[in-house]
């Protein structure tokens, strides 16, 4: 297959790149309203890190509360189309007039697929599980998880054998399998964009001092959270990583990379209320283990505080005032150092399970190409979030905008998608002279999609 | 921190009403030890890092973090009397690891500063110390002592006449009345001796009453503490623990060997002249010379390592921290005694006589320099060390007191009874 360079929508278009909460928000939130939008996610699946998350807080319940009534609305929303496995590489361009350079990943497995599953079987090699942040592997051909939408398996061309192995192929009742699809790039145009990349967690192997990836109980918090849910490798279990042995004592370690000048300067803001949550998911599972929380302070804003303090009342979770700076192997265990300021105490204790409550960063930084005159389609603060920019035409949203627990984030979202649609309708007008002359978005045809490999995932996934 | 504030717990400003609680900050105080390179003691937020990362801190009121919260505070009185001051070797594992980007290792460094100056007896000549401009006046002080003792016997100028390179009366025909000068170090040895008495009783009675160390029942003899304090000191052990700074461990043991290499040598010489009628200069393959010049080497190498460090911009300002005052004071004359000494002795085998006695002079002037003033400078600190850990030996403050079954137990049982 060729790289066909296909202008996909018309001025009239919004793309909305990164297919996780915020940017499924935006992008239903601007169809409803009326107009064509574009869905760009990278993984083989919709759904980002809320998809995988156990309990939102504050209320503890699963996210497929707003992920499924999401994905519904995308469901039978025919203005949305969605494009998995598409990486946006380059954005150049401006209001009115983007173009964005997508890598199209292959995922060598078609419509035809059923998810039936006999492919796991005949597949002979394994690959980490990214989608559960390591915890357990998948074959290399995979679902990415239970719910997946698209609900259709993929293949890791990393780890894949190729057409020399092809076993998957012989065992595919349905001819789903096509191991000789490629990778490719196309060019996509758009009248706005929204920005939702999202965040990934700060890599706490830059924290020496507190041993992760040296010692396999030292996890993250998002791997805590993983391991919490349901559709987890481990069913739920929260459990100690090297030998899936019980929790007994847990320490959490607050601000792991954040509030830091040599890691990441700003607060993250939802680490505190993120692990009080933790810590009561490991203590209803453990009636007798007890959860130590070393904090610098606790920040848990606005309503979050009462939840605060309805988990600070279980006698069992135990906060200290002072940061863990040092994290070492006790025997099996693990020994977390920090000093209790409100004592002037050093604490050494001994935990199974040692929390990372690891920082939000941003998870992508698009390359941007200036235009003729210099001028960027879209700006990064310093931190490496979309910053508000002074046209109006690229728009921030959820954490690429900056760290957001689920709801603000979906909030947030739903106004990105207002102000692209602003941008829209103002089109390149100059400032001032935008309100109420801009025209009615121009309907973008199907087939000025991506060509037919798009025609078809847009067939399947769109409905 | 309720209960460092305790008015019971500071004898120093006790008052009446035992229920007041009144913290009067020192501003001033605040001023001096922030220009003097302790001004990273406002960005803390005591998120305690510094005090777990450091490899010297003991369990029970660990430092640096509470040092850095009683300076902001302005604590002027309870940082005097802190032992912790004198347990920290500025590894600076704080510097590195604080998520501030604070020099904390550079904050104990200026309160130090500040603690010569309120040890000090008598208290003006440590304000004198640590005031650039009174380095003048300090300076003539010592070269008139030197210029008084060699007039005394005729002129300043250079010895006329024949002198041999290796004659045994070379510095003698400078120095004619050698007594006098011999007499003059003793006296200011004398008074050293009686100021550091004064000074270490001071620290010591303020130790005990800090409050740092809450246990203070002994648990060493004050002999066994000393015993285990200098022989750490000799093994430079407490460096050996240092993380960041680690590489200052070589350097510091080849100047503190050096230099008491260098104070051995006098000593022998002094008690060799006048008690066995020893000639100097000695020939240099005599066993005394030989040490005396393998102490120089030993000393400049450890000057040169530890100059360059502190130059070198960049990753290396935090990792040895940047020298104060009394630092560069220190180490500048330390470098003029012992280059003022080396090129005595160079012009004087060269037969380059006029520049050899110059040079000579100097070197007794600064020689007096950092004796004299040793109770009042940076000097001061291999007394102050030494006294405080030996003082933390005895009470138990440098010994990991609990057993770690019993450390990592009682969290537990305080975080309870805190509910």
């Amino acid at each position: 297959m060729s790289a066909t360079a296909t202008r996909a929508f018309a001025s009239g278009g919004i793309v909305v790149v990164g297919g996780g909460i915020a940017g499924m928000t935006a992008a239903i939130e601007a169809a409803e309203a009326g107009h064509e939008v574009l869905l760009l996610e990278q993984e083989p699946c919709l759904g980002g890190r809320v998809a995988r998350m156990h309990h939102y807080f504050p209320k503890l319940c699963p996210p497929t509360c707003g992920m499924e009534l999401n994905l519904r609305r995308i469901k039978n929303e025919k203005r949305v189309r969605v494009l998995t496995g598409a990486r946006v590489k380059a954005v150049e361009g401006g209001p009115g007039s983007y173009t964005l350079e997508v890598e199209l990943a292959a995922r060598m497995v078609n419509e035809r697929c059923t998810a039936c599953g006999k492919c796991v079987a005949a597949c002979p090699v394994e690959r980490a599980d990214s989608y559960n942040y390591g915890i357990g592997s998948t074959k290399a051909i995979y679902l990415p998880h239970v719910d997946a939408f698209p609900m259709r398996f993929a293949i890791d061309p990393q780890t894949c054998l190729g057409e020399s192995c092809a076993r998957c192929v012989a065992y595919c009742p349905y001819d789903a399998i096509d191991l000789r699809e490629r990778a490719r790039t196309v060019t996509i145009g758009a009248a706005a964009l929204v920005i939702a990349t999202g965040w990934q967690p700060y890599d706490a192997r830059r924290l020496e001092n507190l041993g992760f990836g040296r010692y396999p109980d030292v996890v993250n918090n998002l791997q805590l959270e993983r391991m919490a849910s349901l559709s987890s490798p481990t069913g739920g279990k929260i459990v100690r990583p090297s030998d899936q042995g019980p929790i007994r004592r847990a320490a959490f370690v607050q601000c792991a990379g954040s509030r830091d000048q040599n890691h990441l300067p700003y607060c993250s803001t939802v680490c505190c209320t993120a692990s009080l949550k933790h810590a009561s998911y490991i203590r209803q599972q453990y009636p007798d283990a007890e959860v130590h929380v070393f904090y610098i302070d606790i920040r848990t804003m606005g309503v979050l505080e009462d939840f605060a303090m309805k988990v600070r009342k279980d006698e069992k979770i135990i906060l200290h005032r002072g940061k863990v700076a040092k994290v070492e192997a006790e025997g099996k265990a693990l020994r977390v150092v920090a000093e209790d300021t409100l004592s002037g105490e050093r604490h050494e204790l001994v935990v199974d399970l040692c929390v990372l409550a690891t920082g939000m960063q941003a998870q992508t930084q698009l390359e941007v190409r200036p235009g003729p005159a210099g001028e960027l389609p879209l700006l990064y603060d310093s931190f490496g979030f979309v910053a508000p920019g002074k046209r109006g035409g690229a728009v921030g949203a959820g954490c690429a905008r900056r760290p957001y627990e689920a709801a603000a984030a979906v909030q947030d979202a739903t106004g990105a998608a207002l102000r692209a649609i602003q941008a829209l309708r103002a089109g390149a007008l100059p400032r001032g002279n935008r309100a109420f002359t801009a025209e009615p978005p121009k309907e973008a045809s199907k087939r000025d999609l991506v060509g037919a490999a798009a025609q078809r995932d847009q067939q399947h996934e769109g409905r | 921190m309720g209960e460092e504030l305790k008015p019971e717990q500071k004898p120093e400003e006790q008052r009446p009403e035992p229920a007041a609680v009144r913290i009067e900050p020192d501003l001033g105080f605040i001023k001096q030890v922030s220009e003097w390179g302790g001004g990273d003691l406002k960005t803390c937020f005591q998120c305690a890092t510094c005090a777990v990362v450091c490899p010297l801190s003991p369990d029970v009121n660990p430092f640096p973090r509470k040092e850095v919260l009683w300076a902001q505070w302005g604590l002027r009185s309870k940082l005097v009397a802190d032992p912790d001051l004198w347990l920290c070797h500025r590894c600076n594992d704080c510097s590195e690891h604080c998520p501030r980007g604070a020099k904390t290792g550079d904050v104990m460094a200026a309160l130090r500063s500040y603690a010569y100056q309120e040890h000090a007896t008598p208290r003006f000549l440590g304000r004198l110390l640590n005031q650039p401009l009174a380095l003048p006046l300090l300076l003539a002080f010592p070269a008139l002592v030197i210029w008084a003792v060699i007039t005394k016997g005729g002129s300043f100028a250079i010895p006329a006449g024949e002198v041999a390179g290796l004659s045994s009366t070379y510095w003698g025909k400078m120095i004619e009345p050698w007594p006098w000068l011999d007499l003059s170090f003793i006296a200011a040895v004398g008074f050293v001796l009686i100021s550091f008495y004064a000074s270490v009783k001071k620290l010591w009675q303020g130790f005990m009453a800090s409050g740092v160390q809450p246990d203070l029942k002994p648990k060493l003899t004050i002999p066994q503490a000393l015993v285990k304090a200098v022989t750490d000191i000799l093994f430079h052990r407490k460096f050996a623990e240092c993380g960041a700074a680690n590489a200052r461990r070589s350097a510091h043991l080849l100047i503190f060997f050096g230099f008491a290499g260098l104070a051995v040598t006098t000593a022998l010489v002094f008690v060799g002249m006048y008690l066995f009628g020893l000639k100097t200069p000695l020939p240099l393959g005599h066993w005394i010379k030989i040490l005396g010049n393998a102490s120089a080497i030993a000393i400049t190498i450890g000057l040169v390592l530890t100059i360059v460090r502190r130059l070198t911009p960049g990753a290396a300002t935090v990792r040895y921290g940047r020298g104060a005052y009394q630092d560069v004071l220190f180490l500048g004359v330390l470098t003029l005694v012992v280059a003022t000494g080396i090129f005595s002795e160079v012009f004087r085998l060269a037969t380059l006589h006029d520049l050899a006695y110059g040079t000579y002079f100097l070197h007794l002037t600064f020689v007096f320099f950092l004796l004299f003033y040793a109770p009042f400078s940076k000097l001061a600190h291999v007394v102050y060390h030494a006294t405080t850990l030996t003082w933390a030996y005895h009470v138990g403050r440098a010994l990991k007191t609990l057993p770690v079954d019993a450390r990592v137990q009682a969290p537990v049982e305080a975080a309870k009874q805190g509910q």
